[in-house]
């Protein structure tokens, strides 16, 4: 067949006709000058403030402060790629963060890249790092618990679905243990948990993710991680990216919960940009916006109305203390925004007492709220006790010659403190805590040994899960501790003591 | 001087020569000069001539020109910290906010060949038609463009290159997994 060279032409034509050449038109602005993880930037003049900046090669920055000529970028990657002259692009959108079911069980990066070497996060929807708080029309009263499996905690210092409960003592007392614990507390209770590692070393996240997995938390764990490694930036945007995540599942109805570990340490980062900023440095040289910097991540934490898909999300933010000082800068602005603390003392981590809470101290402005009605009324007895018991330990040694009743009193406080001890990675079913304390306030402990008290209560914990699992069920979905569950408590413990008495003589008082 | 600190200068310099109502003529004269006889700028602003002998030889040189007070005022600054040879980037700053505050765009136009009168004046249509301003076009040649052209302004940036299209193609294959 002949060559039609006429037809061929026509062709080329035809599929030509549409064709419109393609113009990459960007507002762009100039690296003037880069250094310590900073860029200014001249150009870019309809930048907003923390919009995403593209520098090219994967690297971005976030432009943070916006002058008369210039803009101040603080670069999320590697800096010493930059280099003056180079052309920076708008890229018109906030830093957002992949949400979604595919993040469970990963560890990822501020920005949501993963670092567990398990390929790609499977995600198609994106969240900005920044998004205001729900309204207030929008919120519903805190009213479910959200249960650490702590004694100590769940029955003194309860925590609700959207509470923000801070965690706050010196290093080493024990705080990122407790957010570990509450964590793998939520096993099968349908809360998703991020934990946020701000500033941590590798080696501490590469633990905790282990710990996780070890008890199988992980299967309901995001864990976000920002170690000290990383550049301030990534350091910064940690915790709103964490939050982010755990907003996803809010708003889809769902119960979320945030551990930020820790928020020293991100006020730490957040100071490091605003002076390389040169922004004007106020209180211990951090910024003056630095309350906003943990109000505004905070107050995202709620538990939104029913209309809304009544989803929740309960912030616990860590902070740690130098030398128990909690009147610094940081730790005064994160105790105003939360709605409680646990005060942990170094004093009592190294007496043996752990959790090392100091339940004078520490306070839960709305988890009362959110109790099961057994522990409430447990809870008010045993606070009592235990305040008695201080007060008077403190007089006591000074003093030997000691009335019947105080020394009752002292008796009954050494064998409370002795039952709120738990181990780490150890959480204890609310019923099982109700057993426990019962025995404690109504002084069944009264004639157990102080060292025999946890044998008593482990055998006490087996002896309900294998004989009284009505009662163990009863207490937890009856609304009310009324007089009936209460004497077959007394009838259960009462027979449980004489047994526990009769197998183990050498744990009686003599 | 580094660029950031250039930029602050022409700032500085450019509103305080607005306030005084001075042209720019004085410092683009002077800008002139130095460029066009590198000497005068050498000599001016070698350290071994006494600095009063310097500042007199200035002093003549701006009453010659009939330099107005605030542009004296710039040069002899910058001739007391020996940065007189910045006088041209700074002219160029200048030039740019003075054009940018009558609302023109001055805009760097670089093709891949040397651009004929209609095909410059359709590449300005174009470009006006798109950034929606009045535009200053200085044009330049860049055979590695290969076809089309790229257009830079201080905030915009316009690639219509061939080149441009064959980055973004190969971004796009090495993107794809």
């Amino acid at each position: 067949m002949p060559i039609d060279a006429k037809h061929i032409a026509e062709q080329i034509e035809s599929q030509l006709k549409g064709y419109e050449s393609q113009v990459d038109l960007a507002e762009v602005g100039t690296v003037v000058s880069v250094g310590d993880g900073i860029a200014i930037v001249h150009g870019l003049e309809k930048v907003m403030a923390g919009e995403m900046v593209d520098f090219g090669g994967k690297i971005y920055g976030l432009a943070l402060n916006l002058d008369e000529d210039s803009i101040g970028c603080v670069i999320m990657g590697e800096v010493h790629t930059i280099k003056e002259g180079q052309m920076v692009r708008r890229t018109k959108r906030i830093i957002q963060v992949p949400v979604g079911e595919a993040l469970i069980g990963r560890v990822v990066d501020p920005l949501g890249m993963p670092l567990d070497g398990k390929g790609p996060v499977a995600s198609k929807e994106f969240y900005p790092v920044e998004r205001i708080a729900p309204g207030v029309v929008d919120r519903h009263p805190v009213n479910t618990p959200l249960q650490t499996g702590l004694k100590a905690i769940d029955s003194m210092i309860p925590i609700g679905r959207g509470q923000r409960e801070l965690i706050i003592g010196d290093r080493q007392t024990g705080k990122t243990a407790i957010g570990i614990d509450t964590i793998i507390n939520q096993k099968g209770k349908g809360v998703i948990c991020v934990y946020v590692a701000i500033g941590q070393k590798q080696s501490t996240v590469a633990q905790v993710v282990k710990t996780l997995e070890e008890f199988g938390a992980m299967e309901h764990t995001i864990v976000v991680s920002a170690t000290a490694s990383e550049p301030a930036p990534l350091q910064y945007l940690a915790p709103y990216g964490g939050c982010a995540m755990a907003e996803w599942f809010m708003f889809n109805g769902r119960d979320a919960l945030c551990v930020y570990d820790d928020l020293s340490k991100h006020a730490a980062a957040y100071r490091e940009i605003s002076l390389l900023l040169r922004r004007p440095p106020g209180r211990e040289a951090y910024p003056g916006d630095v309350f906003y910097l943990h109000s505004r991540l905070l107050e995202r934490a709620s538990r939104l109305d029913p209309r809304l898909g009544g989803g929740s999300l309960t912030a616990l933010p860590i902070i740690e203390t130098q030398m128990g000082d909690v009147s610094a800068y940081i730790p005064t602005n994160v105790i105003s925004i939360t709605d409680g603390q646990i005060y942990l003392e170094g004093d009592l981590f190294y007496s043996g007492i752990r959790p090392a809470v100091n339940v004078g101290l520490s306070v839960s402005r709305v988890g009362g709220n959110a109790q099961i009605r057994a522990i409430r009324k447990l809870a008010g007895s045993l606070r009592l006790d235990l305040a008695q018991y201080r007060e008077l330990a403190a007089f006591a040694q000074f003093g030997s010659d000691l009335d019947k009743s105080t020394l009752k009193q002292l008796a009954r406080g050494e064998r409370l403190v002795e039952l709120l001890k738990q181990a780490q990675y150890v959480p204890q079913d609310v019923a099982l805590q109700v057993f426990g304390i019962f025995a404690g306030t109504q002084g069944y402990l009264d004639g157990i040994r102080t060292p025999s008290v946890s044998h008593f209560e482990r055998e006490l914990h087996a002896y309900a899960g294998a004989e009284r699992a009505d009662l163990l069920m009863a207490i937890r979905e009856k609304k009310e501790f009324d007089k009936d569950l209460e004497s077959k408590l007394h009838e259960a413990l009462k027979a449980f003591t004489e047994r526990f008495l009769k197998d183990h003589p050498e744990a009686a008082v003599a | 001087m580094k660029s950031v600190e250039l930029r602050r200068l022409a700032h500085s310099v450019g509103r305080t020569l607005r306030k005084a109502g001075e042209p720019l003529d004085a410092l683009a004269l002077f800008g002139r000069l130095f460029k066009e006889n590198p000497r005068a700028l050498g000599l001016l602003q070698n350290p071994a001539i006494p600095l009063d002998q310097r500042d007199a030889a200035l002093k003549s040189a701006l009453d010659a020109a009939g330099a107005p007070p605030t542009s004296r005022a710039v040069l002899e600054g910058l001739a007391r910290t020996f940065t007189l040879a910045v006088l041209p980037d700074l002219l160029a700053l200048l030039e740019t906010q003075a054009l940018r505050r009558r609302g023109v765009l001055p805009l760097r136009v670089e093709v891949a060949s040397e651009p004929a009168e209609a095909e410059r004046a359709a590449i300005g249509r174009y470009l006006k038609g798109l950034l929606n301003q009045d535009l200053r076009l200085d044009f330049a040649v860049r055979p590695s463009l290969l076809g089309g052209f790229v257009a830079r302004s201080e905030s915009y940036f316009v690639d219509a290159s061939l080149e441009g299209r064959v980055r973004a193609i190969t971004s796009l294959e090495e993107s794809c997994p």
